[in-house]
């Protein structure tokens, strides 16, 4: 074939190339005008959910866009609310069958688009056969319909959360625990820090010790001592330690020195100035770094000083 | 002629791979955009101290209020803004600042280090509000390197994000690196690259003072294995905020153009006779076989433009950020001459 | 008629506690502002009698956006005018620092998510319908 076969040929499939992006670009201008549509329809099931709150009313929708608003109108109000009567939200999701639209959509859906109906499934109320789809989705090798589909399982089955959390078979991120404690902020889940903080379970630990934090619980610091003082895990013993300085505790004791010591030259920095900015003096920080080390947590402390001398003489 | 020929031939090689490079960055810059946004919508009530990761925002040469603004524009709770500004050069701006957020200037204890000598005052705020906010205000003619290692010495948190005046974070993009970074929870790793804009680069704090600081040289001494590279977009240029999305009217004229080009090049092609098959039976081209060539090579360098055009509208439409393809296939190239090439540290 | 303004970045969310706070038996109109800039002129314009913030961002990165509120209340003029604008803020954020910096803006009311919605329509009811002005 000659140049000039060759020069046609590349300029055919690069213009095939440009007319699938250019089409492409238009379904995704037209995708984002439904999205517009679907986000005003959203918006106004929610005005229609709210307004029938504490009293007996339909909501009701046909085609799938309309279902899918509504299932994003329910997901946004059990995500923002809580003590919202749930006889109301069962009859909206039963009507319209929403489970099945969901689940339908599911089986097709890319990994962000699954992850994001998970999500939504965690706010309706589903059937026990949905729970055991969802349950296939825990073992995804993509992070967010793992979590996704935690938080669904954890939503539908709140009784059952400890131990769905315990069998987890890998480790929860903090970003993972922070969305179980969501969960936990919307009064779903009936969980007491306590048993999760005497555990031996990683994931039941770290969800024990993110409550702690989350919540300010004061009276768990024996806990957390006892969890610096046993755990051989550096991850645990270094969120426990911070939990105690959020929390405001002395952390002068041997046992926590011992750690510290044992912990990186940054690591130390960088809770040398989160003491400073929780509040410790800088005598409480003598007694756990070096001189070198709060060297330059004495001007930062002091900042704070002034700001509230300023405050008390105005 | 032969020449020419050759010359087309490796432009052709050429524009083919850079289309198919664009073609395999865009699809994973858009997937990263999704999933950042999916983490952004997701992320309600998990904005606060994620592993207890910290980041420190170090600005060289913030150009305006503004940009300080956007920088302090974050919920995320363990992140600070070190603002480094010669006082003497910019006295305004470092004023307004000043009063602004109500900065108050530090004692500090006498200096540490040469590096520390090169600062001239330190500001936080009095404010709990802008307590993220720290100014330093460093001595004239100091080279951005070692501007950037003055602010490491004030640095509190365990990541470093370095950038210029001028640019922006995008929304979330704290939250996005920092759900990141918490991911691992052995804190391995050194430096977060971001390839969607290939300016943008994370480095572990310790890191840096291990290997002497900032230079140009940095990534050249981190560990090829404790580096990830991420196609989400943390930073943008302030002009890059406002790109106006393309309309269906000059997407359809564009698939228009396309067509036309396609049939224009086919009846080229035909008349031309350039696959030597005759129009018909034993009857002349229409065309000069060489016009036709000449004729071709045009709408070859029109398409090479059209497809790297449509590729990019369809990009800045699917993820809304303007030219990300284009610096990510240059960062591409960059990676690629880096086995050959050092790698350099470029501040953004 | 007395106005409350929403400020949210995130429509959807703004669009939720308007349809929390409105009722048949509300005495008052609903704003929706998308930005900082949309907020002050609206505030000029409605002089509205309470603010709810959903987005705390608008305090912490330097805009002041209390203190503007305040000025353009005042006309300028260095004196509050006898009915000042309430400023409630709703957010996720609930760590101790956070709180406080933001009563350090100058916000009259600090609520978290997630939130009751009979509370919220409650506390807001009985602050539209109070006759005492804020000095």
């Amino acid at each position: 074939m000659n140049i000039s076969g060759i020069i046609y040929i590349y300029i055919i499939v690069s213009l095939l190339i440009a007319a699938a992006y250019s089409i492409a670009t238009i379904l995704a201008l037209h995708a984002r005008r439904k999205k517009q549509h679907s986000k005003q329809l959203s918006n106004s099931y929610l005005q229609q959910i709210i307004a029938m709150q504490g009293r007996e009313g339909e909501v009701n929708a046909r085609s799938t866009s309309e279902r899918m608003a509504l299932a994003q109108a329910l997901h946004s109000i059990m995500s923002y609310t809580y003590s919202t009567p749930t006889e109301n939200t069962k009859t909206i999701a039963r009507n319209n069958r929403l489970e099945e639209l969901i689940l339908n959509k599911l089986r097709h859906a890319n990994n962000e688009e699954k992850a994001r109906l998970l999500n939504i499934l965690s706010s309706i109320p589903i059937s026990a056969h949905a729970t055991d789809i969802i349950s296939k989705y825990l073992h995804s090798a993509n992070r967010h319909i793992r979590i996704a589909a935690i938080i669904a399982t954890i939503a539908a089955s709140p009784t059952k959360a400890i131990r769905t959390i315990a069998d987890l078979p890998f480790s929860l991120k903090p970003y993972d625990t922070s969305r179980i404690i969501a969960l936990l902020r919307r009064g779903l889940l009936p969980i007491a820090y306590e048993p999760l903080l005497m555990s031996d379970n990683h994931n039941l630990l770290m969800l024990g010790i993110a409550i702690t934090h989350n919540f300010g619980i004061d009276i768990a610091d024996k806990h957390l001592h006892n969890i610096i003082l046993r755990q051989p895990n550096r991850q645990i013993v270094r969120e426990a330690i911070y939990t105690l300085a959020t929390l405001g505790r002395p952390l002068g004791r041997h046992h926590i020195r011992e750690q510290l010591a044992a912990m990186s030259p940054n690591i130390r920095r960088e809770l040398c100035h989160h003491l400073s900015c929780e509040g410790y003096s800088l005598s409480a920080l003598s007694v756990i770094f070096s001189e070198s080390e709060i060297i330059h947590a004495e001007p930062l402390i002091n900042s704070y000083k002034r700001s509230l001398i300023c405050t008390q003489s105005n | 002629m032969y020449a020419i020929e050759l010359i087309m031939t490796v432009l052709l090689a050429a524009a083919a791979t850079i289309i198919l490079l664009e073609v395999i960055y865009t699809s994973r810059i858009i997937a990263a955009e999704r999933r950042q946004q999916l983490l952004a919508d997701r992320s309600i009530g998990c904005h606060s101290s994620l592993g207890w990761v910290g980041c420190s925002v170090i600005c060289h040469r913030a150009t305006d209020v503004a940009q300080i603004e956007n920088l302090l524009r974050t919920e995320y709770d363990r992140y600070e803004v070190i603002a480094i500004i010669d006082a003497e050069v910019y006295g305004e701006l470092f004023s307004e600042i000043v009063s602004r957020y109500r900065l108050l200037e530090l004692d500090r204890p006498k200096h540490q280090s040469e590096t520390d000598a090169k600062i001239r005052r330190l500001y936080r705020s009095g404010q709990r509000r802008y307590r993220h906010l720290v100014l330093l205000d460093i001595q004239q003619n100091v080279e951005m390197y070692d501007a950037m290692n003055c602010a490491l010495e004030v640095t509190s948190y365990n990541y470093v994000i370095p950038i210029k005046g001028g640019y922006y974070l995008r929304q979330h993009a704290i939250e996005s690196i920092a759900i990141l970074l918490s991911d691992d929870s052995e804190q391995n790793i050194e430096l977060l690259e971001s390839l969607g804009n290939p300016s943008c680069q994370i480095f572990r704090y310790d890191t840096v003072i291990a290997r002497g600081g900032f230079s140009p040289n940095l990534p050249d001494k981190i560990t090829p294995r404790n580096t990830i590279y991420t196609y989400e977009t943390y930073i943008c240029k302030s002009r890059e905020r406002q790109s106006p999305k393309p309309s269906i009217i000059k997407v359809s004229v564009q698939l228009g153009l396309i067509v036309a080009i396609g049939l224009a090049a086919t009846l080229i092609a035909r008349e031309g006779d350039i696959f030597g098959i005759g129009i018909s039976s034993g009857s002349e081209p229409a065309i000069n076989t060489e016009a036709a060539k000449y004729i071709l090579i045009i709408c070859a360098i029109a398409t090479i433009a059209i497809t790297l055009r449509a590729i990019a509208t369809y990009q800045i439409v699917a993820s809304g950020t303007a030219k990300c393809a284009v610096r990510s296939m240059l960062c591409y190239f960059r990676r690629l001459t880096a086995f050959f090439l050092r790698r350099k540290f470029i501040v953004s | 008629m007395k106005s409350v303004i929403i400020y949210s970045t995130q429509n959807a969310i703004g669009v939720l506690v308007e349809a929390m706070i409105s009722g048949s038996d509300a005495n008052f109109e609903t704003f929706q502002a998308g930005s900082t800039r949309e907020l002050l002129s609206m505030a000029r314009v409605l002089r509205p009698r309470l603010i709810i913030l959903l987005d705390i961002v608008p305090l912490l990165d330097g805009c002041d956006i209390v203190a503007r509120l305040h000025e353009i209340e005042s006309n300028g003029r260095g004196r509050l005018s006898r009915s000042r604008a309430t400023i409630y803020v709703i957010t996720w954020q609930q760590s101790e620092h956070t709180v406080l910096s933001l009563l350090e803006s100058g916000i009259d009311q600090y609520l978290t998510f997630p939130i009751c919605i009979e509370r919220l329509r409650h506390k807001v009811s009985q602050q539209m319908t109070s006759n005492t002005l804020r000095q």
